[in-house]
């Protein structure tokens, strides 16, 4: 597993996709988790409004978007790695090389966690940085997360992104490109995970064990477990993990029994 | 023999792509898989490979079943048109392969010196025309010392001198104890480079053909 993982981080190393990816992700996380709350203080005038874009709710900042937009981002990251061997028809290439398709795939999943914990520990970094100036604008004497906290926040994090960086790479495997995995994530993540969770608030009371087992509705819930520690984290983050490993076993098997062209 | 097969057979869907193909490749010859376009040549060398599993019969590659990492350790292989990541240059391809075959990167450069890419190893593989394309993809086959190449249309883009150089390449292989085992066209260019041949026609061995052996 050591050689396909030393050339699966070369490979990710050296493709500008992928960082484009991580900085439009710190990107997205100051622009809306500080720039937007600031700009609407300037505009209100109101210090409340500011909320999670002071130092003592960082982790749950630098994480909310993982359920979303940056989740998004991590799908198509592994869409890019997976999928992407077959578009260019590379996968036959690295296989007769000498590696196992199942330890190509263990190299890879491993490569994706290295880029996804890059990531995350990017995102807390700027995250702590915009908090610095906000909190140095307005003083609000709120105070920073504890270490132990920054450490959970960072975990669920990383969990959470690989969770969806490894569902991308199995639909990238399944379908076996990029287009049509990455049109299927986008549309699984607005429309499912979002319409879904709707209806089950509403009319459709019914959808509810559904939505509670769906990936975008337990990252949601990690997620909130930072803020409120005895919110149930820890059955969300045993289903995360089970969507990761269940996702990891599904891609050996399609990959060890289909036939590369 | 580095390669041996008996009845090796692949179908989709009912139909014969190979259809009980038997050969043998000792070490020490270039053993060519000839026929026209469609004819079941590259399905037979995705099936010795293990990229593709038969419908039945069975092949040894390298002492080995296709597939098998201990076997591919001693194939350098070159498979369909060239596949690298278009993103990376021609030594960075070489270098990932380097690191998934376990073999110290030093041989990178001396791979890309055989398949005469030295000038062009640190420009993108996306910019490469297709006879570049075509040499990386031997200089890929070449990384490793392997005892048996396995070689897809090998001169596929190549013109004369190249596949005049091509030619000289694979008997000195082939004289150097290392068997060779390409696809190409009957009476194309690289059929004077083999020792014997098969002639495959509807996935099924036709006739063998004994080459001049360069």
């Amino acid at each position: 597993m050591e050689a396909s993982l030393g050339a699966e981080l070369l490979k990710l190393r050296k493709r500008r996709a992928v960082w484009s990816l991580v900085g439009a992700a710190v990107a997205l996380l100051l622009v809306i988790g500080y720039a937007l709350p600031y700009a609407r203080y300037l505009l209100t005038g109101d210090p409340a409004v500011l909320g999670r874009a002071l130092p003592d709710r960082l982790a749950v900042t630098a994480v909310d978007g993982d359920v979303r937009y940056v989740g998004v981002l991590a799908f198509v990251l592994g869409v890019l790695s997976a999928g992407g061997e077959y578009g260019w028809t590379t996968l036959r290439t690295a296989l007769v090389q000498r590696p196992s398709r199942t330890s190509v795939l263990a190299g890879k999943v491993v490569a994706l966690g290295v880029v996804n914990l890059v990531l995350v520990l990017a995102m807390f970094a700027a995250g702590a940085a915009a908090a610095a100036l906000v909190a140095a604008a307005v003083p609000s004497g709120a105070p920073w997360p504890p270490p132990a906290g920054l450490t959970r926040g960072i975990a669920s994090g990383w969990l959470i992104l690989q969770m969806w960086t490894v569902l991308g790479a199995l639909a990238g495997i399944a379908l076996r490109g990029v287009a049509v995995p990455v049109g299927l994530g986008a549309a699984w993540l607005a429309g499912v995970e979002t319409l879904l969770p709707a209806l089950a608030h509403g009319p459709l009371a019914g959808l509810r064990p559904l939505r509670d087992a769906l990936p975008g509705a337990n990252a949601g819930a990690l997620v909130a477990a930072l803020g409120r520690p005895a919110a149930g984290g820890e059955r969300a983050a045993l289903v995360v993990t089970a969507y990761l490993v269940a996702a990891v076993a599904l891609g050996v098997v399609l990959l060890r029994r289909r036939d590369v062209t | 023999m580095l390669v041996q097969t008996h009845d090796l057979t692949k179908r989709y869907g009912g139909v014969p792509a190979v259809d009980r193909v038997a050969f043998g490749v000792r070490a020490g010859e270039v053993f060519g898989v000839l026929g026209a376009p469609g004819a079941g040549k590259t399905t037979t060398l995705r099936l010795l490979l293990g990229l593709t599993r038969p419908t039945s019969g069975t092949a040894r590659v390298a002492g080995r079943p296709p597939g098998h990492p201990d076997g591919l350790a001693r194939i350098g292989a070159l498979i369909g048109a060239p596949a690298f990541y278009p993103y990376l240059s021609g030594r960075d391809n070489l270098r990932v392969l380097a690191r998934y075959a376990r073999i110290p990167h030093g041989q990178v450069d001396a791979a890309l010196a055989a398949a005469g890419l030295t000038g062009r190893a640190r420009e993108p593989y996306a910019g490469y025309p297709r006879a570049a394309r075509q040499r990386l993809g031997l200089a890929a086959a070449l990384l490793k010392d392997a005892e048996l190449l396995v070689l897809d249309e090998p001169g596929a883009g190549l013109d004369a001198a190249g596949l005049a150089e091509l030619r000289d390449l694979l008997r000195g292989l082939a004289a150097g104890g290392r068997a060779v085992l390409l696809t190409g066209r009957v009476r194309g260019e690289l059929e004077r480079a083999c020792d014997r041949a098969a002639v495959l026609d509807g996935g099924r061995i036709v006739g063998e053909v004994a080459g001049d052996g360069g």
